[in-house]
């Protein structure tokens, strides 16, 4: 026989313990005694009826796909978090970036001291690695090129747990399509409706080594890259405390090239033009070559280069360094006549 | 609209937050400096640093408070824009003239950096000005214009003729020449109460330093213990302040009359346990204050000093103080740090009192 819960049961008798030891007041089987009836549960429409307009607490609710502005206010709000700027021209391997860096924490406990600690968009990121996939049924792992909405860009978040310490640290990434740069690097205009670039911590500019290392398309590439930066620069997008990352992407493609070491010196010749260009109005200027989803021909490992990049985007921001800057450079409007304020104590060795 | 807050929010948007969101920001603000008082803010600072507060509603109740101007006001996941809006609150009490708390509010903040990661603070901007306006008080309390210009007064040579109206005319005269000197005699007189109160400090300053003698102990500074001296000096400098905020080269008098005690052993760093475990010791009353509560974790040494006279023995009080101060007893700390920490707990105790 089926044990009863004593505790659903009411009995309207004052003193009648059926609710604690099942046994009526009366002497009366459960079924038989008027006064007994079970406990109503409430129902959740008149749970919502108690709760006043002022109570109500709202809070957003994510669908797991790559977050917009608002929904990012969500992470920002909440503790300090890096934006990174992903850009470059179209198929230049930042969506492929993004996926390698959550696949490699799908494989391994830990990346590079890092643990991942979640994601709000954790939809998004799968979409992005789907097509990289044996589930997507391709011949070859290929990234989804990432559709154009000026008017809505979105981010991809990561939560990562610095292994040691513990501490938390969110991080967005932009997924902008290769085509809003193409209008960014033709119009000022368009540089200036940016504005998510004025909050960025990291900007990340992509060359395709591959582009890089034909002799038809490197000039163009080349061309294409330096006029975002410039655009950028010159409508004050970018200043001088925003840390700049130039990467040159697909490193694995450039190594397999015969003349090899003629196109690693036309991108020095590239990252050293950027440094003299760029030195007296960028102060922070970083060059890395990666290989986020190597052919698997190649002798680099998958995600060749990102371990570099990682701690420098989870642990550096330009936005502090801004801040402290301003901070040591506020002047006083006056100071002191009095001889005993102007004392200064002189260690004699 | 405070003119500072849409930069102070740049760490929390990815796009710039319209007009409006900032001035009802700006209203809730100033609401708070005329309806709460000094405990308040010393949350906000408590909040601003990311210190912990022991009162469990203020979170919610400052939420509260911005919810009314702002109906779409964040209500969860938000403590990163509390603590922005802590710092703009903390900022316009120092900048608003003649708040009545400028003085405790600035200190407080500069007696809740002890200890502080400052890779962990936002907005340094705020602290940067804190600085600058006690500096700048600082100088304000203790420049005089030279004042010693006669009183001027006018008064007929001699009364020409008793006619009631002639004699109503000069008595009202006289009578405006009284106020007059009334007046002036009293701002003379503030001035140079004024004058002499600095010039007091300063000699008693100047003796404290030649004298390298600990009034609290009656002893030479020389034949304390090395690691007390730094809290004693501190203590002692305090005493000798009579206008806040304290003059500007209160850190090379501290250094002077260390280095005057101790000059192979003023590099020498000192833990933090070992100062407070030397100070019981002594079974001296170094920090004592009514406002317990009210400053809490925002004066570590006191919070340490307390904790190891409740606790029984050495280390009792390091887990209790780590949990509520987030700082290490163990912490390393050169000479002058503790010196000065210990200078401006004690001026803020002095503040409130």
């Amino acid at each position: 026989m089926a044990e009863i819960d004593f505790s659903k049961i009411k009995c309207d008798h004052e003193g009648c313990t059926v609710s604690i030891d099942g046994k009526c007041l009366e002497g009366l089987e459960l079924s038989q005694c008027s006064f007994h009836h079970p406990i109503e549960v409430e129902s959740a429409s008149n749970l919502s009826e108690e709760i006043s307009p002022s109570e109500e607490i709202l809070e957003t609710v994510f669908s797991g796909e790559a977050l917009n502005a608002n929904e990012c206010r969500s992470i920002t709000s909440a503790s300090i978090t890096n934006v990174i700027i992903l850009a470059g021209r179209a198929e230049s391997g930042k969506t492929t970036l993004i996926s390698s860096i959550f696949d490699i924490f799908q494989k391994e406990n830990s990346f590079d001291g890092y643990i991942f600690g979640g994601s709000r968009s954790l939809i998004g990121l799968e979409k992005r690695c789907h097509e990289s996939r044996i589930a997507s049924e391709r011949g070859e792992p290929n990234t989804e090129r990432t559709k154009f909405t000026p008017d809505d860009p979105k981010f991809i978040h990561f939560k990562l747990q610095k292994k040691g310490n513990g501490a938390l640290k969110d991080i967005l990434f932009t997924d902008i399509s290769g085509e809003q740069f193409r209008q960014i690097s033709n119009s000022t205009e368009e540089c200036q409706k940016f504005d998510v670039i004025k909050r960025a911590d990291h900007f990340v500019l992509f060359f395709d080594s591959n582009l890089l290392s034909d002799f038809t398309t490197r000039h163009q590439t080349k061309t294409n890259g330096f006029a975002i930066l410039r655009s950028l620069v010159e409508s004050n997008m970018l200043n001088s405390r925003t840390m700049i990352q130039i990467v040159y992407s697909k490193w694995d493609l450039l190594l397999q090239k015969g003349e090899m070491k003629e196109h690693i010196e036309f991108i020095n010749e590239i990252s050293n033009e950027i440094r003299l260009k760029y030195s007296d109005t960028i102060w922070n200027i970083r060059f890395f070559e990666i290989a986020s989803r190597p052919d698997v021909t190649s002798n680099l490992s998958f995600g060749y280069g990102i371990d570099k990049l990682l701690p420098i985007w989870v642990d550096e921001s330009s936005l502090f360094s801004i801040e402290r800057e301003k901070s040591n450079s506020v002047e006083l409007s006056t100071s002191s006549t009095r001889e005993f304020s102007k004392y200064r104590f002189l260690k004699i060795d | 609209m405070i003119a500072t807050l849409p930069e102070w929010y740049r760490i929390l948007s990815i796009q710039n937050l319209t007009t409006e969101i900032f001035e009802t920001r700006s209203i809730s603000i100033k609401k708070i400096l005329k309806t709460k008082d000094i405990g308040w803010f010393f949350n906000c600072i408590r909040l601003f640093v990311g210190k912990q507060i022991s009162d469990q509603n203020f979170l919610d109740e400052m939420t509260r408070i911005f919810l009314e101007e702002d109906p779409l006001f964040k209500q969860k996941d938000n403590l990163l824009e509390l603590r922005v809006l802590a710092g703009a609150v903390v900022n316009e009490i120092i900048e608003t003239p003649k708040h009545k708390e400028k003085i405790s509010t600035a200190i407080a903040l500069k007696c809740s950096l002890f200890g502080i990661n400052t890779k962990d603070l936002i907005n340094t901007e705020i602290i940067t000005r804190a600085n600058n306006f006690l500096i700048e008080e600082s100088i304000r309390q203790r420049e005089f214009e030279d004042k010693r210009t006669p009183v001027n007064l006018s008064f007929e040579p001699s009364i020409p003729d008793t006619n009631p109206a002639t004699l109503i005319a000069i008595f009202t005269k006289i009578n405006e020449q009284l106020h007059k000197a009334s007046v002036t005699l009293n701002e003379k007189s503030d001035y140079n109460s004024r004058r002499i109160q600095v010039l007091e400090e300063e000699s008693n300053i100047h003796w404290w330093i030649f004298r390298c003698f600990s009034n609290v102990l009656s002893k030479p500074l020389k034949d304390i213990e090395y690691e007390i001296v730094p809290l004693i000096v501190g203590k002692e400098l305090n005493h000798l302040i009579l206008i806040l905020p304290w003059p500007l080269a209160f850190e090379e008098y501290l250094k002077k009359v260390i280095y005057d005690s101790f000059p192979s052993e003023m590099n020498k760093e000192i833990l933090l346990k070992d100062a407070i475990n030397a100070l019981k010791k002594l079974k001296i009353d170094l920090f004592s204050t009514d406002h317990t509560s009210l400053i809490g974790n925002i004066c570590p040494l006191f919070t340490a000093y307390s904790l190891s006279n409740q606790s029984g023995d050495e280390t009792g009080w390091f887990s209790f103080f780590e949990k509520s101060t987030d700082i290490k007893p163990t912490i390393k700390l050169s000479c002058i740090e503790l010196a000065k920490q210990s200078f401006f707990e004690s001026m803020l105790l002095k503040s409130l009192n």
